[in-house]
């Protein structure tokens, strides 16, 4: 008997943290990037950005159509889509990558957490790690909202700029991601 | 002698002024109007999810930067920030269509009656395959033409 009352409890024990495990995504994030020159100012937004959050292992995914990536301007799209993006040749991009703080984070307690995330980026067919500090995580039941700021270099995804227009193109790009993630 | 160089000042000051709009339109081009357009591919949306999962790459090859006509039942609508998000066939496996907010304010009245199960077309740009076909500028197409 007391066999089976033990079984009984390590087993709802067990199915209780199972259901502590979330997975959070979405299919319409946000993720835009923004270079800044005395010359010109460029702003694309996406936001058909796929995102999911593992909660039991802190593993996260990004994907994103570089297509889907708007801007103001019609020429610096097809500038972008044609020259440097490249985007009938590579037609997306990806992020894998993991929460290292991951033990700092409640994931069933409402609050702001700040994480740490190293991980891969896939972008122009070139994949390089880069490492996130102050990733902004705000819980709040069953949704989370996540928040980054991050720059890349567009030499280090073997991306050319013309000299006659590298004074408009900044040395480094601000990427922001912003994500409300729901659970899956 | 003194008209000719009149004539030839205004030639100058016409080429100046010529070159500026030209240079203007140039840089400043405004985006296509998807009400203009003309769909390339008109199909269904379980044909073309269907195409894009058995074969992402040849699929991409034919619709990828194209603008599209896509017919299919509504499963989900999304507004946010005055954009649209309309899913078609499926939440998950389907074509998720975005209306955005300039042509959302065209369509406001016809948008805010779509409801979930109505069968509509949709005309906008397709921009790959991920969790779905992804579309956007999209617009209603009113008279399913």
């Amino acid at each position: 008997m007391k066999h089976i009352v033990l079984s009984i409890v390590t087993i709802l024990m067990f199915s209780f943290s199972m259901n502590a495990q979330k997975t959070f995504y979405t299919k319409s994030g946000y993720i835009g990037f923004f270079s800044s020159t005395p010359l010109e100012n460029i702003d694309a937004r996406n936001n058909q950005v796929v995102s999911f959050i593992k909660t039991a292992d802190g593993s996260l995914n990004f994907g994103l159509l570089v297509k889907s990536f708007k801007f103001k301007n019609a020429l610096m799209e097809e500038h972008f889509n044609e020259n440097y993006a490249e985007s009938d040749k590579y037609p997306k991009a990806k992020f894998k990558g993991k929460i290292l703080n991951l033990d700092e984070i409640n994931f069933d307690k409402d609050g702001t957490y700040n994480a740490d995330i190293e991980g891969k980026l896939t972008f122009h067919g070139v994949t390089n790690k880069i490492k996130l500090k102050n990733v902004k995580l705000t819980v709040s039941g069953d949704k989370l909202k996540g928040e980054a700021t991050f720059t890349a270099k567009p030499e280090d995804y073997k991306i050319d700029i013309p000299s006659v227009v590298r004074g408009k193109i900044a040395k480094e790009i601000t990427i922001n991601v912003k994500i409300d993630y729901s659970i899956y | 002698m003194k008209k000719l160089k009149k004539i030839f000042l205004i030639l100058i000051v016409l080429c100046i002024a010529g070159g500026g709009i030209a240079y203007y339109y140039t840089f400043h081009k405004p985006h296509k109007n998807t009400f203009n357009l003309k769909a390339e591919y008109s199909l269904s949306a379980p044909e073309l999810y269907s195409e894009y999962e058995n074969d992402e790459d040849n699929a991409n090859k034919k619709y990828l930067g194209k603008i599209l006509q896509v017919k299919g039942k509504i499963v989900n609508i999304k507004k946010f920030d005055s954009n649209y998000e309309i899913s078609l066939k499926d939440e998950m496996e389907g074509i998720t269509c975005l209306v955005d907010s300039n042509y959302a304010v065209q369509q406001k009245k016809e948008l805010d009656n779509l409801k979930p199960e109505q069968l509509i077309s949709i005309k906008g740009q397709c921009n790959g395959y991920l969790m779905g076909v992804k579309m956007d500028r999209c617009v209603l197409v009113l008279d399913n033409k």
